[in-house]
This record gives structure tokens, sequence and C-alpha cells, in this order.
């Protein structure tokens, strides 16, 4: 009996050690790839929304990829084409939001 | 008698006093009483007995109450107020009705739109104005000849280490004009630095005047069409794709440009080699979607055979045409794997009735061709281009010497020993500019965005034989730019880069006689001399590139 809930005790810190570990190892995955959570990216669909408009910051230009060079430039982020105008005005909308606390 | 009379006036007049402030009156009764008296002979009354006087009455002292005249006179002064409140009141309700009346009128003054407020709003809907400037530092450790690495920068050749400049390669001003549905017209002057040329003006008999053309920063026409893209707009899979007629960018270039993603950093293989980047002449492009999905892209124009900065001498003209086909479908315009073939052929622009000279003949209207085959991959973060290319007659010594190239009438001293580089570019002209040229390149080119940061490192490596048909050829040379990128905001960049070119065969010499087998007579008889040390030497310098586009 005393075998038996010591084996027991130990498969299950075994399972909530792997458990512990995946969790973690996915966390830091995430992290590293921008995936997940709100690090960065634009918010995905069915993400936090108010007022109709994303809660997340909006994409940066530097993770963007360029399409089209002229006047003005176009950038793909996320799988969506925005033009540079657009970009620089979605972070200065963001900055101001975040500012007044809104 | 009048004593009387006047007694009973007084009597009459205090009594009526009593009278008035009756309610008070009984509780003063037992207050102190005023003896007033009289005196007759003067009429004078007073309050204390004298000689002739006689008493005249008794007022109770209570009767002169000064709380009630008190009373009195703060009913007079709040009398007072509260007629001074009125006013005021009616001050303020005048006041807001005049400003009700100003705010009326202001109204109706903002109402009345002038004619040329109306002009304005409906221009800005209709033009479109913008910029894109290009910028860079360089400092060549190694100086040699070599293509220009940007548009019209040059640089000194061999024994010039370390030359280093300031350059501005590109100030685009990009006018849009939309003036109807469906039409664009753009017009884009550019940049330009003015090289050679010019002597000095005589004014009068003693007076000169220097020429001003020779390094100075020019305007030129870089773009200037319409567009259509309505046309194809029945058929559902073309719809938006554009026929564009002018000076406009050809089939090729500026869509590689936006493939590679680092213009303003170096030029494409194509644009490097030979082709500009803008053509006079009509061509239809776009995309070729089904379900929303890009699976092709195409571009065809006919041109003229000159560059966007020459004349046309022409009877022929130049026809070009790209595909790209995207077989599993792009969500956007350069998304995932795709296949480029692009494909380019003309003539040199001579005029028809040019005769040939010795010893190139008939050479410089032979036919051009340049051809490419490319696989490219583009992700969000990264992207990677394979580029074949051949070509014919689509490199010339004056292609390779674009940014440098030898002095044919100078002649210096090494260790003592006379050196010109004049048989070097003889042998240059026999091996590039015979008509019977082939040129073969193969190209890598990439990015890699470093995640959560605003950097990106790219590279670009090419190995190009400038004429297959040379063995061994000298000029064979290998090219490679590696830097990175740093995006300050959605309008300005800066990368830190090297580049350099390397003529990688071994050193060696090459005899007058085989260059004379590319174009008889470029050598004269005998033709029994060598090209000494004909491989050029590499070259190598560091870079900082600006862009800014608006």
């Amino acid at each position: 009996m005393k075998v038996g809930r010591t084996s027991q005790l130990l498969r299950v810190s075994l399972a909530g050690a792997i458990i512990a570990a995946a969790l973690t190892g996915c966390s830091t995955i995430q992290s590293w790839t921008g995936r997940g959570g709100n690090s960065g990216s634009f918010p995905p669909p069915g993400a936090a929304m108010a007022n109709g408009k994303p809660t997340g910051p909006p994409p940066a230009v530097a993770d963007c990829t360029l399409t089209n060079s002229g006047s003005p430039n176009k950038y793909v982020c996320n799988g969506k084409t925005y033009t540079s105008f657009q970009l620089s005005k979605m972070r200065t909308d963001y900055a101001a939001q975040q500012q007044s606390g809104q | 008698m009048k004593v009387r009379k006047f007694r009973l006036a007084i009597a009459a007049a205090l009594g009526a006093t009593l009278l008035a402030l009756g309610p008070t009156a009984p509780a003063r009764a037992q207050s102190a009483m005023l003896k007033l008296y009289v005196d007759p002979a003067t009429g004078q009354v007073f309050t204390k007995p004298g000689k002739g006087r006689t008493l005249l009455t008794e007022v109770p002292a209570a009767a002169l109450d000064t709380s009630a005249i008190e009373q009195r006179v703060e009913q007079k002064t709040q009398a007072q107020l509260d007629a001074n409140k009125q006013q005021v009141s009616q001050l303020v309700q005048q006041n807001a009705q005049l400003e009700l009346s100003n705010a009326n009128l202001e109204r109706q003054m903002a109402e009345i739109k002038p004619a040329w407020r109306s002009y304005i709003d409906n221009f800005q809907d209709k033009f479109r104005v913008g910029t894109l400037v290009y910028g860079d530092y360089r400092m060549y450790t190694h100086t040699g000849f070599q293509p220009q690495e940007l548009t019209q920068i040059n640089n000194p050749g061999p024994q010039n280490n370390i030359f280093n400049s300031f350059d501005i390669t590109r100030t685009y001003l990009n006018f849009y004009f939309f003036p109807t549905d469906g039409w664009t017209a753009r017009i884009t002057p550019n940049i330009y630095r003015t090289i050679g040329g010019g002597t000095a003006d005589t004014v009068g008999n003693g007076t000169s005047y220097s020429s001003n053309l020779d390094g100075n920063l020019g305007f030129r026409l870089k773009y200037g069409y319409l567009e259509y893209n309505k046309l194809f707009n029945g058929i559902e899979p073309l719809k938006g794709d554009a026929v564009q007629m002018g000076q406009i960018p050809n089939a090729f270039v500026s869509w590689e440009e936006d493939l590679y993603g680092f213009r303003y950093v170096n030029l494409t293989p194509w644009n490097y080699y030979s082709l500009s980047s803008s053509q006079v002449g009509l061509a239809v492009n776009g995309p070729i979607k089904f379900n929303e999905l890009q699976y092709a892209d195409y571009n065809i124009g006919v041109y003229d055979n000159a560059s966007f900065h020459a004349q046309e001498q022409t009877n022929t003209k130049q026809v070009m045409s790209r595909i790209s086909a995207y077989p599993f479908g792009a969500k956007w315009r350069f998304d995932g794997l795709g296949v480029t073939w692009f494909f380019d052929y003309g003539y040199g622009n001579v005029a028809p009735d040019t005769v040939g000279v010795k010893p190139f003949y008939q050479a410089p209207e032979a036919h051009i061709m340049r051809q490419s085959i490319l696989a490219h991959y583009t992700a969000e973060n990264w992207g990677i281009i394979g580029e074949f290319d051949y070509g014919h007659n689509a490199f010339s010594s004056g292609n390779l010497f674009s940014g440098s190239g030898p002095s044919t009438t100078t002649t210096f001293t090494i260790d003592k020993t006379a050196f010109s580089y004049a048989n070097f570019n003889t042998m240059t002209t026999a091996f590039l500019n015979n008509g019977r040229t082939v040129q073969q390149g193969f190209d890598l080119m990439g990015h890699y965005h470093i995640p959560k940061t605003p950097f990106t490192a790219f590279g670009l490596w090419s190995l190009w034989h400038p004429n297959t048909n040379v063995q061994s050829d000298p000029l064979d040379f290998q090219r490679w730019v590696v830097g990175v990128q740093y995006q300050v905001n959605e309008y300005l960049r800066f990368a830190i880069d090297n580049q350099n070119i390397n003529y990688y065969r071994g050193q060696t010499n090459v005899s007058q006689q085989y260059a004379n087998s590319f174009a008889p007579g470029v050598f004269k008889k005998p033709a029994s001399g060598t090209i000494l040390d004909a491989v050029p030497v590499d070259t190598h310098s560091f870079w900082i590139n600006m862009e800014f586009s608006y």
C-alpha cells in the first residue's frame, strides 16, 4: 500500500512536471516567434476590441514586408496590405490612445 | 397771535410725526421727554429754556428713533440695488442676444463657400504628391574599374584607395493626377549627375564664361505617363490591370526592385549590367486572379530602343515581357513561391543609314537580347531569389566602365615603367563591343528580418560572364553585397553595408592577336604585343545608405 501511494505520487508528479515543462516550452517558443498573446502582432481575428477598434498594438513597419515602392510605399503585415500612411496613422493613434489611458 | 399760530403749526407738525411713528409710541411713553422752547420775537426754536423763550411743546425722545431712520435708508438703498440688479439683468439678456446673433452670423459666413474653396476641395481628391530620396556615404578601401553601384555615381579607378563621398542619388518628385475615373497621369522628375562636356563660352573680344555643366546635379524626367486601369474590368481575372503610355517603368527592373526590396542600397542584376528601369513606350500589365488569389502577374511592352536618357534613332522597336507564376496562389503581391521569366529583344540605338567602320563595322546596330529566369519565395519576414541571366550584346565596355573606366589618353609611371590603360581599354572593347557577345549570369539575393527588432539582414551575390565566347575572360567577375538595414519608421530607413567586385580570374596577359579575333584590326598590324595584367583590380567599399519615401 505504501509502495502504491509512493508510485501514484511519483506518477502524478511526473505528469505535472511534463505538463509544466510543455507549457513553459510553448510559452518560450511563443515569445521567440511573437505568436500568441499580444506580443507585437496585430490582434488576430477574435481579439479583444473596443468601439470596433483593436485594443492591441498595430503592426510595426519593421515587422512588415515591402511590396511596392512608391508614394506611398505599400507593406504587407499579417497578410494584409497597408500603405505607409496607414501604418503611421495606426501607430500614432495607438500611442495617443495609450497616453490618454483610454 | 402770530406766536400762537406758530405754536399751533409746530404742534401740528410734531403731532403728525408722532402719528406717523404710531405703533412705536406706546413702547416709548416711558422714555424721556424732549422740551422745545420758542422765542416769539424771532420765531427761533430752542431745546433749552432762556430769557424770552416760552415752552413750545414736549416731544418723547423715543419718537426720534434712529433705527427707523436706518430702516428707511436701507429701504431706499435696497430699492436702488434692485433697480441696478434689474438693469444688469437686462444688460446680460441683451449680451446673450448679441452673442446668439454673432454665432448665427458666423455660421452663415461659414456656409458661404467661396469658389476657390470648392476648387481646392475638388483638386485635392484628384492629386497626390510624394517624394523618394536616396542618399549615401561610401568609402572605398580599394578602388577599381567597375559599373555604377547606384544611379549616376562614379569613383576614381585603381590607386585611389580611401576615396570617399557623400552622395544624393535620387530625389523623385512624384506627381499623380486622377482627373477622371480609371485614368492616372504620373510625372516624376529626378536628379542626375552631369558628367563631362561644356567648354567656356566666349563673350565679345576678351571675356569668357566658364561652363557649369560638369558635376552638377540636374533634373531630368524619370517617369511621365498616362495609365488607364478600367480596360479589362469586364474580364474578372484581369480586373484592374492597366495600360500605360509614355515614359514608363519597364517590364522587369521596377518589379524586381520591389521583389528584392533594397534598391536604395544597390541595383538589381540587369539594371546593374545595362538595362534602364524606365522606357518610353506602351505596356499592359497587372495580376491575374481567381478567387482573390493571384496566380500570375505579367507586363508586356513595346518601347524605343533608346533608354529614357537618350534620343531614339532606330526604325525598329524593343519588346519586353515578364510573366510571373504563383502555382499555389498568392494572397499578396509576392506571397509564397513564384517563378518568373523575363525576355527583352531590341536593337542598338543607331540610325538606319549608319555605315559601320573598322573595327566594329555594324556591331552598334546588332540585336540586343536579355533573358532571366527567376525562382523566388517571399514570406513576411524573409525572402530569397535565385536568378539566371542570359544575354546577347547586352553588356558593352560602356556598361562595364559606367562607374569608373580607364583613361585612354594618359600615361603614368609605376616603378619607373611607363604604363597606360589604352591597351586594356582596347582589349575590353574587342571583347564586349563586337556585336556577337553572349552574357551569362547567376544571382542569389535575399533578406531576413530579425523578429521583434527593426533590423533586417540582406545580401546579393552575382557571378557575371560578360562574354562567354572569351576563354578565361579576364573581365569575369563576382559581385557581392551584404548589409543590415535599420527601419526607423514608415518613411525612413538606413543600411550599413559592404559592396565588392571581385575579378576572380588569376592575373594574366592577353595577346593582341587574340583580341583581334573578336574585332579584326582593333589592334593595328602586326598586333604582336600583349595586354599586360589584363585582369582588373578588385573593388571593396563600405556604405551607409538612406531612403526617405513619402
